[in-house]
């Protein structure tokens, strides 16, 4: 209610005296617009801008939920370098995320190809290949993957029928975190659309300039799909990387960050201090050094998309298509 | 410059959806704070003649046995005052403590709370978190010793009362070691040969269980073992770590040998079968290959839930607590399974009191709930009990007698930290996997004991 009032005169003293009387007689005032968005704008103020900036002031204190926190300054950033915990979480998140992000942008891309050649009921396959999205970072998946890749489970069945030996999915820290990897590569339905959309939206007189040329389907792939491609592949890049980085139900539900913390991702180690040990200044630390983590990755990303992003339009198109 | 906008917007983005994760317990908040302004009044004019009805939330965790039991306890209770609605509020131990921490953190929780005996310490270091249940007379607690509520205290100031002792005891597949041929280990030494025979039978067959997880009835059962050696308690009445370095090298090697006897599944064996499933629920103990289990006499009911109600049924028996030769002392712990409290800011303080007292002293609640939290330390609890209820065959009786019997030590409030815990499951899986040696590993765990020690008593 009260960032309304804050934010009135600020409106009305702009567009106000030109347009308004037109406004006016449409049954409309300058702060109508202000009056729609004010439920997203509270839910903004309360529920994003508040928290951000509590967790960057508990950063800097010793807090344990109950009592008052108390301020100790960049304490707590001090000791996570001594940390081997912070240190082996660190590891472990940019090993899942080196691997989690390519797989499952290769997959989605393969996927998208597919799906966009004329076949007969193509409609229904795409709904298909959509539905693992829906279910989403659903509980209930974790649970299924667990008993999927189990030692007695449907993967391990199938490896047998097929000759192979069982192998041990959970047991080990990196088979461990592949099934984690895995189980999100599986939930390729998001990326996968937006791909498809571009495909379908490609020129197809290029194709047909190459083939008459005598060009293989192979090369046209590499040579025309991917670079006309490329602003979806960054868009989804960035997406993805984002996401990767704040993984946090499938290890947690799946492997509780083990064996031996082989899974156990920097989302894990923040909610356990936070939650389980009472340290929510240090948890909010380590939030802040993964959310400058991404900050750098994602700028880097952008630095280098300079090289192989290109815009059809140099760029100026660069906005709606990622919109 | 889009770059710019599209960076910041890109920031934007990954921190709201991590902002996102903390909102879970906000929206909660209003409803509960319209509530106690709400009844805050209510309750003031109600004293007297016609009483209004009041709403009170408990909140519980625990297996099907438990959850069935209190509910229609529940039921029974808002029969006998019907102007009060009791809300449950329960699931499994899992995640548990870190919902009950958030609601505390942003007032929420409930108010009649089943607590932990180290959340005691956690949430109420002034004795201020929970209700003064000396200052509530609906609850009868001339009903306990103050041996056994002194469990309760923090600060000077009674603040939970304890449902009931409670120690691991092993408990065995009789039905599984019967098929096999086996009989039921009363020694370590026993546990290490049906080891053997069982593996003779099948490589996924094992004897007994302990697993590395939340409960870390590994180093429990290590733990035992060295206190049972030296003499000395792990954590010692003034709150310090008594083992030394090498004494916790012996216990890690002492956990080492049960593997390797195959009396227990390996970690890595564990988590391939069923990643970090509680035992329970898992198809091993489900179907009998795995036919122990180290539990506390208050939860073992849902073990011998799943197993009766299979078909056909597995007979689950207690096992004697293993001493070794020359021991120096038992060596086997103690500690209050539960305690029962009331939120510091319940608007309904009376009608909590009324409801906690109902559920822990009533005869007709005790005959209800029966031993769904273990033996009730409750006296008038206990004599309804024992006059409606065949408790000779009750696995959750006779493991609480077991260790009451057995001269047990006492759980330091901080052997339970969730910190410490870690520390434990990081010696385990470290020997287990074969990443450290025990001497590297029970320098590592010495080392942050000490420290954690430290700072939870500083």
């Amino acid at each position: 209610m009260s960032q309304a009032t804050v934010a009135k005169p600020v409106l009305g003293t702009q567009p106000g005296k030109k347009s308004g009387k037109r406004r006016s007689r449409l049954g409309e005032s300058p702060y109508h617009g202000l009056l729609y968005i004010t439920p997203w704008l509270i839910g903004f103020l309360v529920f994003t801008l508040y928290p951000i900036v509590a967790s960057f002031y508990l950063s800097f204190t010793k807090y344990d939920l109950v009592s008052a926190p108390k301020f100790i300054g960049l304490d707590n950033y001090v000791r996570m370098f001594k940390d081997p915990v912070f240190r082996k979480a660190l590891t472990v998140t940019f090993q899942y995320v080196i691997w989690e992000v390519p797989l499952k942008l290769a997959f989605s891309l393969f996927v998208a190809m597919i799906l966009n050649m004329k076949l007969r009921g193509i409609n229904f396959f795409r709904t298909a290949y959509y539905i693992p999205s829906i279910l989403g970072s659903n509980v209930a998946i974790a649970v299924l993957w667990k008993f999927i890749f189990q030692t007695n489970g449907l993967v391990n069945q199938v490896l047998n029928l097929l000759g192979m030996p069982s192998v041990g999915w959970f047991g080990e820290q990196f088979p461990a975190l592949i099934t984690i990897v895995l189980l999100r590569v599986w939930e390729f339905g998001s990326t996968m659309v937006i791909f498809l959309a571009a495909l379908k939206s490609l020129p197809q007189d290029v194709y047909e300039a190459a083939s008459v040329d005598g060009c293989t389907k192979f090369r046209q792939f590499f040579r025309i799909t991917i670079p006309l491609l490329s602003p979806t592949i960054f868009f989804n890049f960035v997406m993805q990387l984002i996401h990767a980085f704040q993984e946090f139900n499938a290890p947690y539900l799946i492997t509780k960050g083990g064996p031996q913390k082989g899974t156990y991702l920097l989302p894990i180690l923040i909610y356990e201090n936070t939650f389980k040990y009472y340290k929510m200044g240090y948890a909010a630390a380590m939030s802040w050094i993964l959310f400058i983590i991404i900050m750098i990755f994602t700028a880097f990303a952008f630095k280098g998309s300079k090289y192989w992003v290109f815009y059809s339009d140099d760029g100026k198109g660069a906005g709606e298509k990622d919109a | 410059m889009k770059k710019i906008i599209a960076i910041s917007l890109a920031a934007m983005l990954a921190l709201g959806s991590f902002a996102g994760c903390g909102g879970n317990a906000a929206p909660e908040a209003p409803a509960s704070s319209q509530a106690p302004a709400a009844s805050e009044s209510s309750s003031a004019e109600s004293s007297e003649a016609v009483q209004e009805p009041v709403t009170i939330r408990v909140q519980w965790w625990g297996g099907d046995d438990r959850h069935e039991a209190t509910l229609k306890a529940i039921e029974a209770f808002q029969k006998k005052y019907d102007y009060i609605t009791v809300e449950p509020e329960y699931g499994g131990w899992d995640g548990h403590t870190e919902k009950v921490n958030t609601q505390f953190a942003g007032g929420t929780a409930a108010d009649v709370l089943q607590v932990n005996y180290d959340w005691i310490a956690n949430l109420s270091p002034d004795g201020k978190g929970f209700l003064d249940l000396k200052s509530a007379p609906e609850i009868d607690l001339s009903n306990w010793d103050e041996s056994v509520l002194k469990f309760g205290y923090s600060n000077g100031i009674l603040n939970a009362i304890p449902v009931s002792v409670t120690g691991r005891s092993l408990y065995y597949n009789k039905s599984t070691f019967d098929r096999l041929g086996v009989e039921i280990p009363n020694t370590w030494d026993d546990l290490k040969a049906a080891g053997a025979k069982f593996q003779a039978a099948g490589e996924n067959m094992y004897p007994f269980d302990l697993d590395t997880g939340s409960g870390f009835p590994a180093w429990y059962a290590a733990c035992v073992y060295e206190q049972q050696k030296t003499g000395k308690q792990f954590i010692t009445d003034d709150n310090k770590l008594g083992f030394t370095v090498d004494e916790i090298k012996d216990a890690l090697d002492f956990y080492m040998s049960l593997e390797q006897s195959k009396a227990i599944r390996t970690q890595q064996t564990r988590m391939n079968d069923a990643g970090e499933t509680a035992l329970y629920q898992t198809d091993p103990f489900i179907s009998g290959n795995v036919a122990g289990v180290l539990e506390w006499g208050s939860s073992i009911g849902k073990f011998a839930k799943v197993l009766t109600e299979k078909d056909p049924p597995d007979e689950l028996v207690l096992g004697d607590l293993p001493v070794i030769d020359g021991a120096k002392m038992n060596g086997w712990f103690m500690k209050p399974s539960l305690l029962f409290a009331i939120n510091a800011k319940t608007a309904h303080p009376k009608e909590s009191a009324l409801f906690l007292n109902y559920l822990l002293n009533d005869p007709e609640a005790s005959v209800i709930l029966g031993t769904s939290r273990g033996i009730p330390s409750s006296k008038s609890a206990m004599e309804a009990l024992k006059a409606s209820v065949d408790l000779e065959n009750d696995l959750a009786f006779l493991g609480t007698e077991q260790i009451m019997n057995c001269n047990p030590c006492i759980v330091s409030p901080y052997m339970e930290n969730a910190e410490m815990k870690e520390a434990y499951k990081t010696a385990v899986e470290s020997v287990s996997y074969g990443s450290a040696t025990s001497q590297d590993a029970a320098q590592t765990m010495f080392d942050s004991v000490t420290d954690i020690l430290a700072e939870l008593t500083a």
